[in-house]
């Protein structure tokens, strides 16, 4: 199909252009309760071609200009339809005009092998991840209400006309299940799960062991939040402490902020050289490359985006990046974040609320702020210590608690985020 | 509405597909085979350029749903190669697929027992359905149709230049509102969806448009910056461009105002919820609670209050995917089910869930036809519509009026669902104070409703004589499976918890 598909650009003389071709087979398994709901199994291949038109800058005020439009091509697409669909895109293309960018070259020096290349086999790694997640499921009034379990590998070629035709292949580990517990109330707590074969040392064991920890964690807090206790209107506490994959939330607001994407149109002010406030911790953030290209073929490298504080990169696609007068280093979704120096329970010595599981967290990359309901957090003060508690909420703007954030010596890998796994603010000033 | 939706692109491989059904039926039972052909396209003008890329549904491929004769376990396979020659390997594939379930009879038991995860890995390499559907899920009578929604202009039809030259007028027109809009960022976006489902007793085709647009200004000076959506929707095509023209200034003025805004003092407030905020509760609060799929996994507190009053008498809630020209309209659900108006709650009453097949088959109640899938790629689950509640008898300046002190809510921004308990969490961009039963002009935001929701609908004291729909937004179940659903209603007087 690429071969078709190149062969018809040439033929129409369609000289700039992006192919993203995307081949995909899972095995998914349905379960309610500890039986098998449904098993799934899917095979589908996609292509994804970006056509561009330059416009010379006599024509446009001085202004190189280079319009584009994408378009899907299916597997089930004749030459004839191909064709007519890259003649359409190819016409939007004139009248979606930007200012100029080039599209990325290849790089003299090709990454190594992509992790996961030698890889389980599904069926096997698919058991092993069922047995994980039931491993603690040994409770009769708290237990796995129902689950989702993906295997998913994915097959990606890009090839761009100024030179770039890459490949790597990745296979994700994915699903959610619930816990339901009935200890006193019926409650239930969801968890979400994305393991990357890049991320895991040995996929085979590290994966069913993270997510055997995972499901032993949101064992414990669904029992937790059954006994808890309605968040009383009279608490005050001193400090909130932040834990679970809420922190990796929260700190992507710095990976948006300081993308080229929100710096071009003025969203986001930061630079390379901005300081942040941070007073009592130092932060340390390191974009992580997961995968080896962006959908654009700009090959990612592990990059520090904050050194002690210090902004020291801004990602961006190569169009943005351009208009910047960066270099592009393309956007990354993974990240770790050096932990603190201390442990969590140091932050508990005063009073505090610490929530652990939000109903649905919320993190807007504009305003700064944040906040949610929290289903499970604990609240301690001189008159008591790690009292489950419900149904509060949290709310503040990541602007204003970077002078009091501290991070906990402990570490949170899950997501595609390793950093720690909990983080202290003062909620006196907020 | 001039002009339906083209109901012949199916026509060259009907056969193959019926080619196929009829060999899998050989093979296997239950088999059932829905094709889709979605295509459609996005266009988005702001500060930071111009873009036309596909529409995040466009999709086309098929998904096999089948089991094994002599067992009653479905499962499922999706694939996008239409050609014959793959085509004809389907079967062995599936065979394949199956292979596991063929070999064994053994049910896994709900009890729990003391080498509970080695049943558990028996039963997922053996694909067994423990909670089997019942011998046939297919009714005997057979239906065949090919229909199609309407619209006013198709959007395949302008010109790329027509429709970005549109976009771009109302972006000059958000810039020269007021100096401190900064950008305002316009979008519109169109899908034609194709489906066509065959099983035993259906041959169904629907061919759909739909059509959405979002207006976003965001406003600032040196210190704050803030943003409205406004949004725009409907089953159609390009007409929707003409109501984008004419809300420009009321979204830049929002925009605007948020400049000033403040955060509310948490409390107990009376509110006005507009119709956009009280679509948001409808289907955040409510309407994810009776989607029945939940009740078969006990995760539903609403199976236990069928027939119960959860709401006030003036209270009555749909969801209807028949007779809305909205986003979330169908002929036919994922599975085959024809679509139909539920009545969820009726004066108060909890009337009936929505559901799937498989969910309508194990609680032993009829579909509602509301199983859906993010495309032909994932599995049918119980999903919402056009989820809206009845419109009522009040004007909405005599619900001010009645007001003292309280907030009008306006501009839903996003909630989350709570089915298991029924807690709310809904976000609102912009709430503006009523004191003595007259706005005053101050604007809160954000605001942030939480509490117990079938305290919220028992306090509905008002509800306003108009009705509004909007099908901008996406919904998920939790984090995923997007689909295509619209919500609204009319402006209700409430009690909410402000946090």
């Amino acid at each position: 199909m690429v071969d078709l598909i190149l062969t018809i650009l040439a033929e129409h003389g369609f000289s700039v252009f992006l192919i993203n071709e995307r081949t995909e087979t899972s095995e998914e398994l349905f379960f309610i309760r500890r039986n098998l709901d449904m098993k799934r199994a899917k095979d589908i291949t996609k292509y994804t071609v970006t056509l561009y038109r330059d416009f010379p800058a006599q024509e446009n005020g001085g202004s190189l200009l280079r319009g584009f439009a994408s378009c899907t091509i299916q597997k089930s697409m004749n030459r004839q339809e191909i064709e007519a669909i890259l003649c359409s895109t190819h016409e939007s293309a004139a009248y979606a005009q930007n200012p100029y960018f080039p599209l990325p070259e290849p790089e003299s020096v090709l990454p190594g092998p992509v992790a996961g290349t030698s890889r389980p086999k599904k069926q096997i790694m698919m058991k092993q991840l069922v047995q994980a997640l039931y491993s603690s499921d040994t409770d009769d009034t708290t237990y796995i209400n129902s689950a989702e379990l993906f295997i998913t590998t994915t097959d990606h070629r890009i090839i761009n006309s100024s030179g770039i035709d890459v490949s790597y292949s990745e296979t994700i580990y994915s699903g959610e299940f619930i816990v339901q517990s009935k200890q006193k109330e019926d409650v239930e707590i969801y968890q979400d799960f994305h393991f990357s074969d890049s991320d895991a040392s040995g996929a085979e064991t590290d994966i069913p062991y993270r997510l055997a920890q995972l499901a032993f964690s949101a064992l414990q807090t669904a029992k937790d939040r059954s006994v808890a206790i309605p968040y009383p209107d009279t608490a005050a506490p001193s400090a909130i402490i932040l834990e679970g994959y809420c922190v990796a939330e929260l700190f992507r607001f710095f990976l948006n902020r300081c993308d080229a994407s929100m710096i071009y149109p003025n969203y986001s002010d930061y630079t390379v050289g901005t300081v942040l406030p941070l007073k009592s911790d130092t932060l340390n953030i390191t974009l992580k490359s997961s995968i080896p290209y962006t959908p654009e073929g700009i090959q990612l490298r592990d990059t520090a985006l904050i050194q002690n504080n210090r902004i020291t990169a801004i990602t961006g696609d190569s169009r943005f990046s351009y208009y910047l007068g960066i270099q592009p280093l393309g956007t990354f979704k993974d990240f770790s974040i050096a932990c603190g120096p201390r442990p969590a329970e140091e932050f508990q010595r005063r009073s505090c609320l610490r929530i652990v599981n939000f109903s649905d967290f919320q993190m807007d990359s504009l305003s700064g702020q944040f906040g949610g309901e929290f289903r499970l957090a604990y609240y301690s003060d001189s008159q008591q210590q790690n009292t489950p508690v419900t149904g509060g909420s949290v709310s503040g703007n990541i602007l204003d608690i970077l002078d009091t954030l501290k991070l906990s010596k402990e570490e949170l890998n899950l997501n595609g985020y390793r950093g720690p796994k909990s983080i202290c603010y003062s909620a006196e000033k907020n | 509405m001039q002009n339906s939706v083209d109901n012949t692109i199916f026509n060259s491989i009907r056969p193959l597909f019926w080619d196929l059904y009829n060999t899998l039926s050989n093979i296997f039972q239950n088999v059932s085979i829905l094709a889709e052909s979605s295509n459609g396209r996005n266009y988005r003008h702001s500060k930071s350029g111009t873009t036309i890329n596909d529409n995040m549904f466009t999709s086309t491929g098929a998904v096999i749903r089948f089991s094994v004769k002599g067992h009653n376990d479905l499962m499922e396979y999706s694939f996008n190669d239409f050609s014959r020659e793959y085509m004809e390997t389907i079967p062995s594939i599936l065979i394949k697929h199956a292979a596991a379930d063929s070999r064994t009879d053994q049910r896994y038991t709900n009890r729990f027992e003391e080498n509970n995860t080695a049943s558990i890995l028996q039963t997922a390499d053996s694909g067994q359905l423990a909670s089997a559907a019942p011998d046939s899920i297919y009714s005997e009578e057979r239906l065949s149709f090919n229909r199609s929604t309407e619209f006013e202009i198709n959007p395949a039809d302008l010109s790329d230049k027509d429709i970005l030259d549109s976009l771009k007028s109302l972006y000059q027109k958000a810039l020269d509102h007021d100096g401190r809009i900064l950008d305002c960022v316009c979008m519109f976006q169109y899908l034609t969806t194709h489906k066509m489902f065959i099983s035993a007793d259906k041959d169904l085709q629907q061919h759909l448009l739909w059509s959405n647009g979002i207006l976003q200004p965001l406003a600032g000076t040196s210190d704050k910056k803030r943003y409205y959506l406004q949004t725009f929707s409907l089953s159609g095509g390009a007409e929707l461009l003409e109501q984008m023209n004419s809300n420009i200034a009321y979204a830049c003025s929002c925009a605007v105002d948020l400049l000033d805004s403040v955060v509310p003092t948490p409390g107990t407030y009376d509110v006005i919820c507009m119709p956009d905020v009280t679509g948001l509760i409808a289907h955040e609060a409510f309407g994810h609670g009776v989607e029945m799929d939940m009740f078969v996994k006990d995760r539903a507190l609403a199976r236990t209050y069928m027939g119960q009053p959860v709401a006030s008498p003036i209270v009555t809630m749909h969801d209807n995917a028949l007779n809305c020209m909205e986003c979330g309209s169908y002929f036919f659900d994922d599975e085959g089910t024809l679509s139909r108006d539920t009545t969820i709650i009726e004066k108060g009453i909890l009337k009936c869930g929505i559901s799937d097949l498989l969910s309508a088959a194990r609680l032993k109640t009829s579909p509602t036809g509301n199983g859906r899938r993010e495309s032909y790629e994932r599995k049918a689950y119980a999903r919402m519509t056009n989820t809206y509640f009845e419109k009522g008898t009040d004007r909405l300046e005599d619900m001010i009026a009645s007001i003292e002190n309280g907030i009008l809510l306006e501009n839903a921004a996003s909630g989350m669902e709570d089915p298991k308990n029924w807690g709310i969490q809904c976000m609102v961009n912009l709430g503006r104070e009523i004191k003595n039963g007259k706005l005053t002009g101050k604007i809160f935001s954000p605001v942030c409703l939480s509490g117990y929701v079938p305290d919220l609908l028992k306090s509905i004291s008002m509800v306003s004589r108009d009705l509004q729909i909007n099908g901008c937004g996406c919904c998920g179940k939790g984090y995923k499976e997007w689909v295509k659903v619209s919500d609204g209603g009319p402006a209700i007087k409430a009690v909410v918890t402000i946090s």
